[in-house]
């Protein structure tokens, strides 16, 4: 696991401040809600969003049926997928969850993935696969990496930032 | 109309979508479906889907629908009828126009549609007349 360095909430928020106003500037002006999250923002970040069974693929049971992968984020991939039980044409009560788990990878892409990038390079980690960042709900509530923790932090600064500015997307972990 | 580069049928939407920076959930609703199922027919994981969706796909993302239900290892309906009408002609057209290079079938075909064009006003607008005649409500020829 590649632990990641302490990000103090004003960095955060002065790089969520700068991501939106380099989205107006270069694409189109954020007003008001919603923020275009899961497609032209995803665009502009030069990440591509799909659906998946996160269970299955990384072989965690879902205990008593429920979700605990909540996304994933494949860095060199620049790909975020998010749990296929959270589909919100599917499952509509999933849909608050669905905008966090988008808003949460993009996050990780935004902060940390320079980081992460740098450190599976090291010459002792080349052989290894790169393997994606995992959001568990376990993770998020408590434990975890410092990833998780910061972006559970992050996401709460994220929620209150869409109600004060209502934007979609504030970087995660 | 956008030509397609992808070897599959899931790599060549993803990418023609990607480029149209076309949102997963957006194009999903387009077509009707889930995203979780666009995702997985986009990864391969899950068959093209049925004719009629191809062809929907093929509109919203502005690809040729022969292409692209050519790529989902289908033959269009309408062809598989055309052929079912003068199957000996049709079929002997087919096999002989497998072997010819594309400049000169293209150049056939152009030929083909301008005489089809020019004997169709003779005909009132009707592009082809039909080889066989359909019972219930069809227009009689004659006259």
């Amino acid at each position: 696991m590649i632990d990641v360095p302490f990000l103090t909430e004003a960095q955060i928020e002065a790089k969520a401040d700068a991501l939106l106003a380099a989205f107006s500037r270069d694409r189109e002006p954020i007003l008001g809600p919603p923020v275009p999250l899961e497609d032209k923002f995803l665009y502009y970040l030069g990440l591509r969003l799909h659906m998946d069974d996160l269970h299955t693929r990384f072989g965690v049971p879902r205990i008593a049926g429920r979700t605990d992968i909540l996304a994933a984020l494949w860095i060199e991939d620049r790909e975020i997928r998010v749990d296929e039980s959270l589909d919100p044409e599917v499952n509509p009560e999933a849909e608050g969850r669905y905008y966090f788990s988008i808003g949460h990878e993009g996050g990780h892409w935004e902060l940390r993935r320079h980081h992460i990038l740098a450190t599976s390079a090291e010459p002792h980690l080349l052989m290894q696969s790169p393997s994606p960042v995992v959001c568990r709900i376990s993770d998020l509530n408590g434990g975890g990496s410092r990833k998780e923790r910061d972006g559970t932090r992050q996401q709460r600064d994220a929620r209150a930032r869409m109600e004060l500015q209502q934007t979609g997307l504030a970087p995660a972990c | 109309m956008a030509r397609l580069k992808q070897e599959t049928y899931g790599s060549a939407t993803r990418a023609r979508r990607e480029e149209l920076e076309l949102g997963l959930r957006a194009f999903a609703k387009k077509l009707g479906v889930s995203p979780t199922y666009v995702s997985k027919v986009e990864r391969d994981e899950l068959p093209p889907p049925a004719e009629g969706r191809v062809k929907a796909t093929a509109a919203i993302l502005g690809i040729d629908p022969d292409e692209l239900l050519a790529l989902a290892g289908k033959v269009s309906s309408d062809l598989a009828e055309i052929i079912r009408e003068r199957p000996v002609t049709m079929a002997s057209i087919l096999r002989t126009a497998r072997s010819v290079p594309e400049d000169a079938l293209r150049a056939m075909e152009k030929r083909l549609r301008d005489s089809n064009q020019g004997s169709s006003g003779d005909r009132e607008g009707k592009r082809s007349p039909p080889a066989k005649p359909r019972s219930g409500g069809g227009r009689r020829g004659g006259g």
